[in-house]
């Protein structure tokens, strides 16, 4: 079987230049070539754009263009193919400014003939797969490498907070012990008070900073612990409702209307339970905590396609490729300038004594661990909106963590 | 009513009197404090509890362990045990209904009214089951 012939193009206005190439072209019956001619750069980027050829002869006196600029042209319409400048002199100049600028070979228009012409176009070919390759290669390698340091980043974070968890949980361990030591105290010394109203208040303030220290204590061995997701396949729709439920005594007292709009037709996804429990706990808290004189908690699922904007409609079309979970109030909304700030550690707006700091955080850091991200935002009617994407095949670092049965 | 008869036993001596202090308070209770954990087994047969409040983590003995050795002898294996520890999360606890591997505990720092309920509970209840603590992940390290 015979090789396909290689397609050449030659973009020249000089008949004689046309005329000699084709001749010599044709000479060469090793390899067949086919020669397409075209006059001028617009045609042949017209030709370029549905179809591609081997290698290319340019003749850098193209009428209405300069020389060089047809040759960025025709780099930028077919990157891959090579490209033979012609010129009418033997300027070694040019020659290797043409070189530098991409071209694979000079030819002197009046110095072609049959061999040399065929063996610039095969060597033309060569060079240019050979530069592809070396590209391509180049490519996957500073891939390989950025690929290299970002999984090195994940590590040395995942080794810090493997090192925040172990001491948070020690730290917790022994401050909990004075803790419930100063707690029966109060609880004593409240028995002994009797009903000197200003000692009961000290008192009660004791006990709430105590349990206000326990909170924080308890947030942070949570926030620092949570590096280890149990994950089962498992509704996000079962997780919401079991944290409404959870919350249900908190919104009958402030007075929190629940509007649920959750897709029966979700797709499931590797799920630990228990922490998205807490994650979307501490987002209804927010939410009753920032309507003090009621007002609604809406929620709502749905799956999309993987990129959209959360602020977008839903989409109708099968296959949705991440599920996303809306949480929203009616309250004050948040500030524009702290919508990335809510998230930090030890970051609130809440009153003094009222907030640790790390709900948000806490969130954010176990809907990460599923892959997924949360933002914050502000409703168009008023009230702040936290938006959860979750990946059905999240890509996550810990993904290695994960319990094997899941 | 006769008073019931309660040990605690956890190596923090002020929680120890605190707590012994708090629940003579209601009247209900014969409180007897052990602040060493190898001392537990002699302290269970020298004052015969009805209930005993066990830590967790302590020097020396660990109370799961105090625990498996009451819960292997005929004569206090009966003896309903709550462990109170720091070792536990709350929330964890509260998920699993107080029970963790079928054992009763109560994270710290806890509420007298809710120890005191714990302990009215466990007294009407009688013993849990003879096992050792399971070492559940929610325990923290």
């Amino acid at each position: 079987m015979s090789a396909p012939a290689i397609q050449v193009l030659l973009v020249t206005a000089d008949p004689q230049t046309e005329r000699q190439l084709r001749l010599d072209l044709s000479a060469y019956t090793r390899t067949r070539m086919d020669l397409t001619h075209r006059k001028d750069l617009e045609t042949t980027l017209a030709t370029l754009a549905t179809r591609t050829f081997d290698a290319a002869f340019l003749d850098l006196a193209l009428p209405g263009s300069h020389g060089f600029d047809s040759l960025h042209q025709l780099h930028l319409a077919a990157r891959a193919m090579p490209v033979i400048v012609l010129a009418n002199s033997d300027n070694e100049t040019l020659a290797i400014e043409a070189v530098r600028k991409g071209a694979q070979d000079y030819l002197v228009k009046s110095r072609s003939d049959a061999r040399v012409l065929s063996r610039i176009v095969r060597y033309a070919i060569e060079r240019k797969r050979i530069e592809e390759a070396l590209r391509l290669a180049l490519a996957r390698l500073s891939a390989s490498h950025e690929q290299l340091k970002a999984t090195r980043l994940q590590l040395i974070q995942a080794e810090k907070l493997e090192c925040i968890g172990t001491l948070a949980a020690g730290v917790a361990h022994e401050v909990k012990n004075p803790l419930q030591t100063l707690l029966m105290g109060v609880h004593y010394l409240s028995s002994r008070a009797g009903g000197d109203e200003e000692l009961q208040l000290v008192i009660r303030e004791m006990r709430d900073s105590i349990h206000r220290a326990d909170l924080i204590v308890r947030e942070l061995v949570t926030f620092a612990g949570t590096n280890h997701p149990e994950k089962r396949e498992g509704s996000l729709n079962a997780i919401i409702e079991q944290a409404l439920h959870l919350m249900r005594y908190e919104l009958i007292h402030a007075h929190v209307q629940v509007v649920l709009d959750l897709d029966p037709a979700l797709p499931s996804l590797p799920l630990d339970v228990n922490k998205l429990e807490q994650a979307f706990l501490n987002l209804f808290l927010n939410a009753v905590q920032a309507m003090p004189h009621g007002g609604t908690l809406s929620v709502r699922t749905w799956g999309q396609p993987a990129g959209h904007g959360v602020t977008d409609a839903r989409p109708d079309g099968p296959g949705p490729s991440e599920v996303v979970a809306e949480v929203g109030d009616t309250g004050e909304g948040i500030p524009a300038g702290k919508l990335q700030q809510i998230f930090n550690p030890f970051y609130t707006l809440k009153p003094a004594g009222k907030g640790t700091g790390l709900g948000l955080t806490v969130t954010r850091r176990i809907i990460e661990l599923h892959g997924g991200v949360i933002e914050a935002q502000n409703g168009d009617s008023g009230g702040a909106r936290f938006v959860a994407r979750f990946p059905l095949q999240p890509q996550d670092p810990y993904e290695r963590e994960t319990n094997p049965d899941c | 009513m006769k008073e019931r008869r309660i040990l605690i036993v956890d190596d923090e001596a002020g929680f120890t009197r605190l707590l012994r202090l708090n629940l003579a308070c209601t009247g209900r209770y014969t409180v007897r404090a052990e602040n060493n954990a190898l001392e537990a087994w002699q302290a269970v047969h020298d004052f015969h509890p009805d209930l005993i409040l066990l830590d967790v983590m302590m020097p020396g003995l660990d109370g799961g362990d105090i625990a498996a050795q009451l819960q292997a002898e005929p004569t206090t294996k009966d003896i309903p045990i709550i462990f109170v520890t720091g070792a536990i999360r709350r929330d964890e606890v509260h998920a699993r209904h107080g029970l963790v591997g079928g054992l009763t505990y109560l994270a710290k720092p806890i509420e007298l009214t809710e120890l005191v309920d714990c302990i009215e509970r466990r007294l009407t209840a009688g013993p849990a089951p003879a096992r050792r603590p399971d070492p559940s992940p929610v325990l923290m390290a």
